[in-house]
């Protein structure tokens, strides 16, 4: 989390794209929404998680509750100019990545648009513009944050039906961005301007000053 | 509450009018339009001290979480007490009901830095974010 704050504070107009990976073996975690209250996302996770140790993170994006466990959890930093919408990034995001699943031969669907809910649990229904596999069961959703004018989405692809190992989904996931984008997402660091505000604010989504804020 | 073309804008699209020894804030309707539908809004407690451009209150819609920058520093004299409870009143009624806080301005320069209502129509003509 620190470092996806980190690179949307020092993009710079670039784009990045990056992948999650989860301690634990099976690893698991979960995050929640800005605006979640804690004991919300602390039932939840346990509901899920039973009696283990449950990792809990709250994000800087909006959104609900979202399990990582055995998902492809990543984050796209970007340039978001007015008059981009939510709902319009929301759409160029999921169509890259629909396109990118469609080249390895998953077919998906755009949820279409209607009022936006506030599930409390991100999978537990489709909202406008997430993926979906053809019997309707939510495969990707996300959320944003905008910060002078610049977004940071932070996805999850559960890959549960869609046929393909995560390491596959994450290729296409990347090849479908970037063919969004018309850009080629190199591996690459953060860079130090981003590694040194990202370790500054690693202590804060330790704290419960963060993550039971409300 | 505020007439908008009585209102100073940021460039960050929040406007602010004179109210006595204070200001009020809020989010110009321009914006509430672009964010859609809010439906969590955190705002400053009494008290703080901001300087002008820092991240003053955050604002959710359709799971999109954005930053609400403060126009000018000083300090926050008080706060919308509807809103956290009716965050639709953001889109509904953004120059009266919707108001975010009221701010004692520590700097007439900063007020006075600020758009009017025409410069800021103009703003929008051009403004990239």
């Amino acid at each position: 989390m620190a470092m996806d704050e980190a690179l949307l504070e020092n993009a710079g107009g670039r784009r990045l794209l990056r992948r999650f990976r989860w301690a634990g073996s099976p690893p698991y975690g979960t995050t929640f929404g800005y605006f979640v209250p804690a004991a919300a996302a602390e039932a939840a996770a346990r509901a899920r998680f039973g009696g283990r140790d449950l990792p809990l993170v709250r994000r800087p994006t909006g959104g609900g509750v979202v399990f990582h466990d055995g998902d492809l959890t990543f984050s796209f930093v970007f340039p978001w100019p007015r008059p981009l919408t939510p709902k319009m990034v929301y759409r160029s995001i999921h169509q890259g990545v629909q396109a990118g699943l469609r080249g390895a031969g998953v077919r998906t669907t755009l949820w279409p648009e209607a009022a936006f809910g506030t599930a409390s649990l991100c999978f537990s229904r489709c909202e406008p513009m997430d993926l979906a596999r053809e019997d309707g069961t939510k495969v990707l959703g996300g959320a944003l944050r905008k910060r002078r004018g610049a977004g940071l989405y932070q996805g999850s692809l559960r890959p549960e039906g869609l046929g393909l190992a995560l390491e596959r989904l994450w290729r296409a996931l990347a090849e479908g961005l970037s063919l969004q984008s018309r850009e080629v997402f190199l591996p690459a660091g953060p860079g130090p301007e981003a590694e040194a505000s990202a370790r500054q604010l690693a202590s804060r989504y330790r704290s419960d000053d963060w993550n039971r804020k409300r | 509450m505020a007439n908008p073309e009585s209102c100073r804008f940021a460039k960050s699209h929040e406007w602010i009018v004179a109210e006595g020894d204070a200001a009020v804030v809020g989010l110009s309707n321009h914006a509430q339009k672009e964010i859609t539908d809010v439906v969590f809004v955190e705002l400053p407690k009494v008290g703080r001290k901001l300087k002008q451009g820092e991240a003053a209150a955050v604002i959710e819609s359709v799971k999109a979480a954005f930053d609400f920058y403060a126009p000018v520093s000083g300090e926050v004299t008080a706060v919308n007490p509807d809103l956290p409870g009716n965050p639709a009143l953001v889109n509904q009624s953004p120059h009266e009901k919707g108001w975010f806080f009221k701010i004692k301005p520590s700097s007439e320069a900063e007020m006075n830095s600020l758009m009017d209502f025409a410069a800021y129509q103009e703003f929008l003509k051009t403004a990239a974010h």
